[in-house]
């Protein structure tokens, strides 16, 4: 596969942005609005001079007019690095006649790329995986995206790999996006995530989920943890509303737990248009619930 | 091909389709799939029971099925029932010292045999006669009474035995009908045939109700010359004589002309044999007579019938026909001490010896009731029922061995299925 195979989504994502939820702290120009205050051509407001300012800042005009110094302040926009963190471990693989999950998750990373690369935002790709982790740099350049899917594309998921380890080295300043079904470790990832949001970083988790999983097929099948094969349980009658009550009540936990920390949470089903998914997941409401 | 025990097949047919719901709704371990969210399944044993679409594992399923179906025809008993004839008769043909012409008889019977027939001589016993055995033989008279009873049981027994190979019986009595022939079970075991007798009344002998001139060449020295002193006189046809030694040439033609001859020797009777060590025995019988002494018993009865029995059950006393009459051989030695031959015990005894040959006959004919209710009522053809309930199925064993090694074969596949799981 090559990026090719994912024209129609890219087709459908054009124009699409993904603001910062808040200023970002680069210097780099970019689209994202900056904490600085700079010189750009965008002015914003006056403030008093004071000693120390840079003199260049001071707008002559009005100190010739009113004998007054006054510096001239202006909003300054930068750029903000994505990264792309994917699962590609075992869970991913489902179901097994197809991959759905997995290529569900590798669309929504590819969307999230273009739309971030379209912004003029670095973009990079964190992929641990059971035999190491494939990384691609974040980077503007022209090209990024189709390195982002022949990363993905050239990957398998098997194993199970930790996602918290390869976001807990991450710099601060970083827009991160975890694309995973967070049956690996949950908890840890969840954990790292809550202190990378508490330092001003950006988190997204974008949860798949597997239409099959939402709604088992009525056949009798003795279900098997394909990262945990000691668990082995019949999905059979009464078996299967436990386990639908279960797994809406873990969803729901996830959720919240993930929308608590000042991350944003959406979940994607594999029945569910990626160009659609990535809407969602760009959105400002994505965040606005959970700022009030 | 008939089943004696058909429901035995239609339970096996029952439990083999409730085996084919079984494998339809088995309980068996469902197929083992990845399913990444199985953690929020509820923990339970890795079986379940699971409806599938077609019998899971037909081999097992083919296996079960045909046991059980063998095991059901074994206990169905298949047989094959042989071809029945339409009706066959019982002829009961009377050949006692009642009958007065053997030849009225046999002309009688060979009315009525046809083939696959049954003829049953009788007098005081009765047995069917064989197939191709000779008729006329079987039909010679005897001295001994007739018994109806005997008859009607040997019928009996005899319509059970052919009740597999025919339809219908016929039962025929062929008879003089005589009073001495009926006994208190006679009517009793006619009213266990349900049909209707054909009764043929053949010619009565005329009978001695009573016994003839008794004489007696025993000295009254000697003490059972004494005790026949004592039997008394009477009117009956046939003479009747005692002798203590063996038959002489006399005695012998006083036999065939019709007498009765007694011999009631001290030595060893011809055609009996010696002990070879005398005994003692408490007591002798012989009808209403019973003598209680201690007898030396130093011979052993030789053929003919039984006159009188030691207590023990031994014959004492035999009867033998000669010509017209008979010859009577005592083997009860009557002690010379003691009372013995004083006593009305002894004498009773020696008054039963005394009786005409084959004993006293009542040849009185039955009233012309008593042989309607010998006839009975209802159809002469009796239908007759197979005797199912007691056949033997050749094929049973095998059927049952054969189930038996598909039960194993049915183990052994389960097993190796096991371990593959």
């Amino acid at each position: 596969m090559s990026i090719s195979s994912y024209g129609s989504l890219l087709d459908a994502l054009r124009g699409v942005q993904w603001p910062a939820r808040r200023p970002v702290p680069g210097a780099v120009p970019g689209t994202h609005q900056s904490r600085l205050r700079g010189t750009s051509a965008e002015f914003t407001e006056y403030r008093p001079y004071r000693q120390g300012d840079d003199p260049r800042r001071l707008d002559w005009k009005l100190l010739a007019r009113s004998d007054r110094a006054y510096i001239r302040l202006a909003d300054d926009h930068s750029i903000l690095a994505t990264l792309l963190l994917v699962d590609a471990s075992a869970s991913m693989a489902y179901p097994a006649a197809t991959h759905e999950k997995w290529a569900q998750a590798r669309r929504l990373a590819v969307g999230l790329a273009t739309v971030a690369h379209a912004g003029g935002d670095p973009v990079g790709l964190l992929l641990p995986t059971a035999a190491g982790v494939a990384r691609v740099a974040p980077r503007t350049r022209r090209g990024v995206v189709s390195e982002v899917a022949a990363a993905l594309d050239a990957v398998r998921p098997s194993g199970s790999a930790s996602l918290a380890t390869a976001l807990l080295g991450l710099a601060p300043a970083v827009r991160v996006a975890v694309v995973s079904d967070f049956l690996g470790d949950g908890d840890a990832l969840l954990r790292v995530a809550s202190e990378r949001v508490a330092a001003g970083g950006e988190v997204h988790a974008v949860h798949v989920v597997a239409a099959e999983e939402l709604d088992p097929p009525p056949a009798a099948i003795l279900a098997v943890d394909p990262e945990e094969p000691e668990v082995r349980r019949p999905l059979v009658g009464a078996a299967r509303a436990a386990y639908l009550s279960a797994f809406a009540a873990w969803r729901e936990e996830l959720a919240r737990s993930w929308r608590a920390t000042g991350a944003g949470y959406t979940l994607v089903t594999t029945t569910e248009p990626a160009d659609q998914a990535v809407r969602r997941i760009v959105a400002p409401s994505a965040l606005v619930a959970v700022r009030a | 091909m008939t089943l004696l025990a058909p429901w035995f097949l239609v339970a096996a047919a029952l439990a083999a389709a409730g085996t084919v719901l079984l494998h339809l709704i088995a309980v068996q371990r469902p197929p083992a799939v990845a399913f990444p969210t199985a953690r929020f399944i509820p923990d339970a044993p890795a079986r379940a029971r699971a409806r599938a679409p077609r019998p899971t594992d037909r081999l097992l399923l083919l296996l079960r099925v045909l046991a059980l179906l063998l095991l059901g025809l074994a206990f169905a008993r298949p047989v094959v029932l042989p071809e029945r004839q339409g009706v066959r008769r019982i002829v009961l043909a009377d050949r006692s010292r009642a009958v007065a012409a053997t030849a009225a008889v046999h002309d009688t019977v060979r009315a009525f045999l046809a083939a696959g027939d049954v003829l049953v001589p009788f007098d005081s016993a009765a047995s069917a006669l064989a197939a191709g055995a000779d008729t006329a033989a079987a039909l010679a008279p005897t001295l001994a009474p007739g018994r109806l009873s005997a008859a009607l049981v040997a019928a009996r027994r005899l319509a059970t035995a052919l009740r597999d190979s025919t339809d219908s019986l016929e039962l025929v009595l062929v008879s003089p009908l005589a009073a001495e022939e009926v006994d208190a079970a006679t009517l009793a075991l006619r009213a266990g045939w349900p049909g209707r007798l054909r009764v043929v009344r053949v010619a009565a002998a005329p009978g001695d109700s009573a016994r003839g001139a008794f004489d007696s060449r025993i000295a009254l020295t000697r003490p059972l010359g004494a005790a026949a002193a004592f039997v008394p006189r009477a009117g009956g046809r046939a003479p009747v004589r005692l002798v203590a030694a063996a038959p002489s040439v006399a005695d012998s033609a006083f036999a065939r002309e019709g007498g009765v001859l007694v011999t009631w020797p001290d030595s060893l009777p011809a055609g009996w044999s010696a002990r070879a060590a005398p005994d003692t025995v408490g007591g002798v019988t012989s009808g209403p007579a019973t003598v209680v002494a201690s007898f030396v018993r130093a011979w052993r009865a030789g053929d003919g019938a039984v006159l009188a029995r030691w207590v023990d059950g031994e014959p004492a006393a035999t009867e033998q026909p000669l010509g017209a009459g008979c010859l009577r051989t005592v083997g009860v030695p009557v002690s010379e001490r003691g009372d013995l031959a004083l006593r009305p015990a002894l004498h009773r005894l020696v008054q039963r010896f005394a009786e005409p040959c084959g004993g006293l006959a009542d040849r009185a004919p039955l009233a012309d009731s008593a042989v309607a209710a010998l006839a009975g009522a209802g159809p002469e053809r009796v239908a007759v029922q197979r005797a199912t309930s007691t056949a033997r199925s050749a094929l049973a064993p095998w059927l049952l061995g054969a189930a038996l090694a598909l039960l194993v074969a049915e183990m052994l596949v389960r097993g190796g299925r096991r371990e593959e799981r």
